[in-house]
């Protein structure tokens, strides 16, 4: 099937009214989940995620989808309105955006927000459609050498990009890695640190396990903070439908931020590790050192909403390739996306485009109308959803948490793994309060099995020799860019160059970022 | 890294069922000794031993998830949970009984109605019948 007919089946497929109906439900409440502050797209995704249980998997990857690219919508909208950023990739737009605000050009920064996010939307769907099928063919030449060797890139690149530091996130990773060692072994069938329960025997759950360490703990977090909150947000008005269409000055001002976002935000997607955070930042970062006039920057300039909002979608867009064409999730929305597919008994891979072109010209379809449908349906109700905000977080809260336990038992009718719901819970709370990334957890525990497993097999192939792992020409490149990575990080923490001076500046914005948020 | 041990590691040629936990946690041993001898700047980190009354409500809602637990085979899933929503509600700040009782009630129902009678999802009942 070649790229035109798969986008128009895709579309066939998506054009139906469940996958219609489940691409609207996700753009929708994703909008809402990325306006109240505290719920990222991971959260929300988390939340949702019991909803797709009884759909199928393509209605599931649509919703899961249009709940990431609409949390990262929302966000913005109260970022700029507000000064509240939704989620910690709009933390950025709030040093221009709510400054236009207070110069009474919120309507522009608004609307450039959402023509920047439809625009970077949908270039990232484009070099989805075009990067994904060869990227998929080459991919059928991995073997359990590649893999292994992939997944220690994908590891060592997450470690090495995320907010906090990389030996922290490392003990992230291990700590997810261990969760996954529990219950029965892939090859010998052993039960291992099973302590005599029998719920233990198929391992730990994935749903009670995302759904505590990003829905409980964000409540916790969110409560044990929420007196110090209280007032600090002022709603403004909200500007008028025509008021948000930006003037000619304004998109001569953002055309060159818009295209040069998309492209970093799509570039960093595709990383395993590349989250919109860093995508937002990043070519914020670029928009104020090429700038003519950077000593504007932080008074109102259109272009630092213009770009990082369209690095933050083209991140989210970017971030489907690894995993719909090698299964490798490169950040946690992207782990649950795998969850929720290995749910429907689907395993995203090479294979996926080829065994199951229903979900993935589905999805990248869904991506171009569930761009359209954002922003046809976001700038009439920006007003509604800052109204959301007033919602009381005593109830807002309680209800998440409720949320949590139904959907956590719904899936699996077992109190055991209600307990563990709330242990995952408080043991994210704890590790969040502690400045650790829940991210690289996530990430060790989804791809935990299949890195054992396709070491001991790599390792059995080869009669128990470890030429296997860097005798293919994959596997040494692979390898070799774990040991760059690895080596710049040893490099930036012993001698600070230009390089790990910004990379360490750019670190210490996003931690404060997410700190903020 | 005991039941690790204790699971058999075999050889790195031919690794038995604990070898991968074992240098797990080995590692994750090491980097936590690494990350003693280098911290990171935490603000956040430091606040949290410093400042623990602050998280006084977490240890509230820990309680009353651990005891939730515990009666929902008792009281079943309905009363558990609406004592639940109301404990959490009062504890989110709302003053007074009024607001969280219909909150408590209004989740209730509605999961009733959507999970019990739509979805045919049985939530198990207590001593009560409920």
């Amino acid at each position: 099937m070649d790229i035109l007919q798969g986008i128009v089946s895709g579309f066939s497929v998506c054009l139906e009214p469940a996958k219609l109906l489940a691409c609207f439900f996700g753009v929708l409440v994703g909008t809402a989940m990325g306006v109240l502050p505290g719920i990222g797209p991971s959260g929300a995704v988390a939340l949702l995620i019991p909803l797709t249980f009884h759909m199928d998997a393509a209605s599931a990857v649509i919703m899961i989808a249009g709940i990431y690219y609409g949390t990262q919508y929302g966000g913005s909208t109260t970022s700029i309105l507000v000064n509240v950023p939704g989620e910690a990739s709009s933390v950025i737009t709030c040093i221009e955006g709510y400054q236009m605000t207070r110069q009474g050009r919120a309507g522009a920064a608004l609307g450039i927000s959402a023509f920047g996010s439809f625009i970077a939307g949908t270039i990232g769907v484009v070099g989805l459609m075009l990067v994904s099928p060869p990227l998929a063919e080459f991919a059928l030449k991995f073997g359990p050498p590649e893999i292994f060797a992939l997944v220690l890139l994908a590891f060592t690149l997450v470690a090495f990009l995320s907010s906090g530091s990389m030996i922290r996130s490392l003990m992230m990773v291990l700590l997810g890695l261990l969760f996954a060692t529990v219950g029965q072994e892939a090859i010998s069938a052993i039960p291992r640190f099973t302590f005599g329960s029998v719920d233990l025997q198929s391992g730990l759950d994935l749903v009670p396990l995302i759904m505590g360490l990003f829905g409980i703990s964000e409540v916790l977090l969110s409560l044990e903070d929420m007196k110090h909150e209280e007032g600090e947000a002022t709603v403004r008005p909200t500007p008028r439908l025509w008021d948000l269409l930006p003037n000619r000055q304004d998109w001569r001002d953002s055309a060159g931020p818009i295209g040069r976002g998309s492209l970093i935000g799509f570039i960093i997607g595709l990383l395993p590790g590349g989250t919109g955070i860093i995508a937002s930042f990043a070519s914020y970062a670029i928009e104020k050192r090429i700038s003519k006039h950077p000593e504007r920057f932080g008074t109102g300039v259109i272009e630092g909403v213009a770009g990082p909002e369209a690095a933050n979608n083209g991140a989210a867009q970017g971030a489907f390739i690894p995993l719909l064409t090698l299964g490798i999730p490169g950040n946690a929305v992207m782990a649950l996306t795998l969850g929720a597919l290995k749910i429907h008994g689907i395993i995203p891979g090479p294979f996926l485009i080829k065994e199951h072109p229903d979900i993935f010209w589905g999805v990248v379809a869904s991506m171009y109308i569930g761009n359209f449908l954002l922003l046809v349906l976001n700038l009439p109700l920006i007003g509604m959803w800052v109204r959301l905000l007033k919602v009381r977080t005593s109830i807002l809260y309680p209800m998440i948490i409720f949320f949590c336990i139904i959907g956590t038992f719904s899936v699996s009718n077992s109190l055991f793994d209600v307990g563990a719901l709330f242990f995952f819970g408080f043991l994210g709370y704890v590790l969040r309060r502690l400045n650790f990334d829940l991210a690289p957890l996530i990430l060790g525990f989804i791809l935990g099995p299949i890195l054992e497993t396709s070491a001991r097999q790599a390792l059995i192939m080869s009669g128990g020799t470890f030429g296997i792992f860097y005798e293919s020409t994959i596997t040494a490149v692979l390898l070799g860019l774990t040991a760059v990575v690895l080596g710049t990080a040893v490099y930036s923490a012993t001698r600070k160059g230009k390089l790990s001076k910004g990379l360490e500046a750019l670190k210490k914005e996003m931690a404060a970022s997410e700190e903020k948020t | 890294m005991w039941e690790s041990w204790r699971l058999k590691l075999n050889d790195i040629y031919d690794p038995g069922p604990g070898f991968a936990p074992f240098f797990l946690a080995l590692s994750l041993a090491v980097l936590s000794v690494l990350a003693l001898i280098f911290p990171a700047p935490q603000k956040k980190a430091a606040a949290f031993w410093n400042d623990w009354q602050k998280g006084q409500s977490v240890i509230y809602i820990f309680v009353g998830l651990v005891v939730y637990l515990c009666l929902f085979k008792i009281l079943g899933f309905y009363i558990d949970t609406f004592l639940l929503m109301v404990f959490l509600v009062r504890l989110s700040g709302e003053k007074g009984y009024r607001l969280p009782i219909l909150v408590a009630l209004l989740t209730v129902g509605i999961t009733y109605i959507v999970f019990h009678k739509l979805l045919f999802i049985p939530f198990p009942t207590g001593v009560l019948g409920i």
